[in-house]
Order: C-alpha cells, then structure tokens, then sequence
C-alpha cells in the first residue's frame, strides 16, 4: 500500500509535468489548429536557459526560472512569427512540417552550441527535507512541484475565464473571423498564446530537472511527445482538458513502471502510447472532448 | 438588348454617389484564388439609410460584406467609409472606425455565455461603466437574452442567436451596421420580428447594410436597393421601384 501511495505521488509529480507542457500543446491547437511539434524542444530551451541562469550568472533558483519563462516565451513568439505565421492560410500538413522542421532546427541549433554531451543541472533541493510514507520517503521537492504545478494552473484557469483577453482567446480558439468582427486582435492573441505555452513549457522544464536533473539536445523529446499524448487524451484544444489528461497519464505511467516487472521495463513507454492509440481507437475527441460537428 | 440595360444601370449608379456618402465601393474586384467572386462593383450608402443587397445563392453579397470588414482583400477598386479609404485597414480596427458587422450564421461564441458574447461586442470599449449600461440598454431592448444571460450562447434558439448577433454588434455603437442575411433559417414570424429590429436600429440612427435572400424581406425595409448577380451588380432602385420590377418579381418575388 506505501508502495503504491509512493508510486501515485510520483506520478502525479511527473503528472503535472505533462499537464504544464500539454498546455502548450493545446492552447495553440486551439487557436491555430496546428500541432506544435517543436514545443517539447521549447521545453528544453527552457531548460538550457534555467541552467545557465542558475549556474553561469549564479542567480537564485526561482530569479532563474522567471528568465528561463521570459526567454522561453520570446522564442515561442519569435518561432511564430517566422516560420508559422506566413503558413496561417496554408494547408494544416504544410505548417505541421515546418513544426517538425522547426523541432530538428532547435535540437541541432542546441547541439552545435553546447555540444551533445549532457549537462548536470545543479541541485537546488538537496537541504530539502524528506517525508516519510510508512517506510519509504519522498522528497518534499515533489510536493512543491505538484502544488506550483496545480497554483499556475489555477492561475491559467482564471486568466482564461474571467478577464477580456482571456476571454478574446477563447472567443479566438472558437471563431477566428467572428473574433475579428470584434476588434479582437488576432495577432496579438496568438502570439500572447505561443507566449504562455513557452513559458508554461519552461517552467514545466525546471519541474523535471528537480528530478530528472540531465540537460541535453534531445531531452524534449520524449517529455514533448507523452504532453502530445496527455493532450489527446484530455482532448486536443480543450484547457481543462490537458490538465486532466496530464495528471492521468502521469499516474498510468508511474503504475506502469512501479507494477511491470523490471526484467520488461523497455515496455512502460509503449504502455504510455497504448493509451494513444486506445484513445484514438475509443474517442478520438479525447475525454472532455465532445464529438466533431460535422459541417454540413 | 436586355444585357445592355443591365450595364446603363450600373454606369448610371456609380455616376451619382452622392459627397455625403458614408460608404462607397468602387469598382470592387474580389477573388478566391482564381475564382473571380466580384467583378467590379460600385454602390454607396448614404447616412441613416438602409440599404438592401439581394440576390441569390453565390452572387457574392457575403463577399461584398467580408471585403468591406477587412476579412478579404479586395484585388482591385476601392472602399471609402466617410472619405477614407479602408481597403488596407485589418479587420479589427474597422469595427473601431465604427463599422460593425453581423455575419452570415450568427457566429455566436457558443461556449461562452449570452452576457459574454455581448461584452465580446465592447472589447474595443475601455469603459467598464459605460460598457455596463450598454449591456443594460441590450436587455432592455432583448428581454429575452436578459432571461439568458448566464446561459452558454449554445443553448439559445435560432431566433435567440440571431438578436444576441444583432445585441452583439451594436455592443460596439456602430455608426454603420452590416447584416448579412439575418433572416437566415428563420420562421416567417421570427423573420418580422428581426425586420422590426433592423427598423429600429435605423430609426436610432445607424446607417445599415442589408444582404438578403430574402427579397421581400429585404426590399420592403430598403430605401434604396441592388440586384447583384454572379459577382456584378445589375439592378438598382429605391426599395418600392425594385418590389414593383418585373425583372426581380420574376427572378427574386416568385412571379
């Protein structure tokens, strides 16, 4: 029972990892209709610009992860404006290639400038103290994650439904051209949009490093493509949703592992894409999704 | 013979825009790819008028209403709204020169609620105060969405959506108001009562812009109307004069 206590706690941890990066995912499905395949590269700017924030200018840990935020938001905008914003009124396939073209250009770009080898994230947790559930500990690092996870969600949540510009970015997500007939913005709600997704996926960046502390090129990856997965599974385009589907997928994951003898452990990241393609195969608009309408 | 009436028509139109035009196409040209959706129209509206664009199914009245809202640009011609040229203005700042637009559908923010949707009408309004008593005048006008307001737009009938469109728009105080078939899938009695509100609307003061199948809907509000046809413009006269053509009777009144 402790050992399964232990294990629900950790995947709530790595949980609300995947929400915060799923965030990213589906807000910018939901206004652009494009999968941003180059946000889980986003995540590991994010983490770069943390550790050099951390190490080389010796700032404190939360100064760093408000740089890593500011600095991830303003690639996200810059990416954007660049490569997808001149793709707005191409087909969905053209601007999801240049979302994959831009994911190998931020992985490469990383690689050249700071080498392939993999950098140690300096501790910032270890004179935390650990709590014991019955005879094994965990980290009370974990509990601060999921609970800075769960207040910025929070936050998001509010900002979304209760004032004008989140509100324009729901009114955006829905009906872009009867958005325009309102005075809205579009530009301005997009690139505010590929701002929070960045920074939501940097901060989520710093979360992982507290337990997974390695920095390199590819580390994006497979954290990116479990979000994409989380995001699905809550349905894609739906806020409330990728939370949830975070959160869910998170704890599938952390049972996987903890219950999948270790001789098979290869097998617990095919459980997590199990989950895709069960979703896809069940109900393809995701858990808080409703049906497509079918225009007629 | 009947061809070359159809030209002297529209020449003779864009000869008399009158100076107080508050909108005036020019030799508008639209087109969706290789499509040519407007081919060269010219029309005006003057202040306080309602104005009628009828014609059938893809004659380009929804066209003409998103060229002039900024949704598309136009290939050639221009747009003047009170002397100044908008054909380059981005949709949103149009409805900040005070052309708001009802569109084709409703368009309702379904997921939000009625009071939502009409405060989506005054995002350009700074004012919450005033913003708030612009809700109030809605209610008193709508009573209807009143009893709704805190009901997701989704949930509202046809007849509902179409005035929280209207609400909507005027939200915004425009002096220009474009309608684009409002009476769309609506019953004969709902569609009289949108006729009201247009009246209503005009009689308060907003110019407005009328695109209908609906001819006789639309030509018995008009001052003044146009007959467009696949993307040109062929028939124009006050609303009455157009009720009594044998050429519209016969295409558009069911003669």
């Amino acid at each position: 029972m402790t050992y399964f206590i232990t294990q629900f706690i950790n995947g709530l941890q790595i949980g609300a990892i995947y929400a915060l990066i799923a965030l990213g995912y589906t807000m910018v499905y939901g206004i652009i209709k494009l999968i941003n395949f180059a946000h889980g590269d986003l995540m590991m700017v994010g983490a770069y610009i943390a550790f050099f924030a951390l190490s080389d200018w010796g700032l404190p840990i939360y100064l760093a992860a408000a740089v890593s935020m500011v600095g991830t938001a303003i690639l996200g905008v810059v990416i954007d404006r660049i490569a997808y914003k001149p793709l707005r009124d191409a087909s969905r396939l053209s601007a999801l290639i240049t979302a994959i073209a831009v994911s190998l250009l931020l992985q490469n770009a990383c690689m050249l400038l700071f080498s392939s080898s993999p950098r140690r994230f300096p501790t910032v947790t270890a004179n935390l103290p650990t709590i014991s559930i019955g005879n094994s500990t965990v980290n009370v690092i974990v509990f601060i994650s999921i609970a800075l996870a769960v207040a910025l969600m929070m936050i998001l949540n509010l900002f979304v439904n209760k004032t004008r510009i989140g509100k324009a970015m729901l009114a955006v997500s829905e009906d872009m051209r009867a958005a325009q007939l309102m005075g809205i913005n579009v530009d301005f709600i997009v690139s505010l949009t590929f701002a929070i997704g960045s920074a939501l996926a940097a901060f989520a960046a710093i979360l992982y490093l507290f337990s997974y502390p390695q920095i390199e090129p590819y580390m994006g990856a497979m954290p990116g493509i479990k979000a994409f997965i989380a995001a699905v599974l809550g349905g894609i385009g739906i806020i409330p949703g990728a939370m949830v589907g975070g959160f869910l997928l998170g704890i599938i994951e952390s049972m996987a592992k903890a219950y999948i003898p270790s001789a098979f452990s290869q097998i617990t990241d095919a459980v997590v894409f199990l989950v895709l393609i069960l979703v896809l195969l069940i109900k393809p608009s995701g858990l808080m999704g409703k049906p497509e309408k079918v225009k007629v | 013979m009947f061809f070359k009436a159809k030209q002297s028509d529209a020449a003779a139109l864009s000869a008399m825009v009158p100076d107080s035009a508050i909108l005036e196409v020019k030799d508008l040209s639209v087109y969706y790819g290789a499509i040519h959706a407007l081919k060269g129209i010219s029309f005006y509206v003057r202040p306080g008028e309602i104005v009628s664009l009828i014609g059938s199914n893809g004659a380009g009245k929804t066209t003409t209403l998103q060229t002039i809202s900024g949704l598309l640009t136009p290939r050639e011609g221009e747009i003047l709204y009170r002397g100044k040229v908008i054909n380059k203005v981005p949709s949103h700042k149009i409805l900040q020169m005070g052309l708001a637009q009802v569109p084709e559908g409703r368009r309702m923010f379904t997921q939000i609620s009625v009071e939502d949707n009409l405060l989506m009408g005054a995002y350009c309004n700074h004012n919450k105060r005033q913003v708030d008593e612009d809700v109030q005048r809605m209610y008193a006008q709508f009573p209807r969405l009143k009893d709704r307001r805190a009901q997701k737009a989704g949930t509202l009938s046809g007849g509902e959506q179409q005035m929280l469109a209207i609400a909507r728009a005027l939200m915004s105080h425009p002096q220009l108001l474009l309608l684009d078939e409002p009476s769309m899938g609506l019953s004969p009695v709902l569609t009289k009562e949108i006729m009201h509100i247009i009246q209503r609307v005009a009689s308060e003061g907003t110019t407005v812009l009328l695109v209908e199948q609906n001819a006789s809907m639309a030509l018995s509000l008009a001052d003044r109307a146009y007959v467009m046809e696949t993307g040109r413009l062929t028939i124009s006269g006050s609303g009455s004069e157009l009720l009594h053509d044998p050429r519209v009777i016969k295409a558009y009144l069911g003669g």
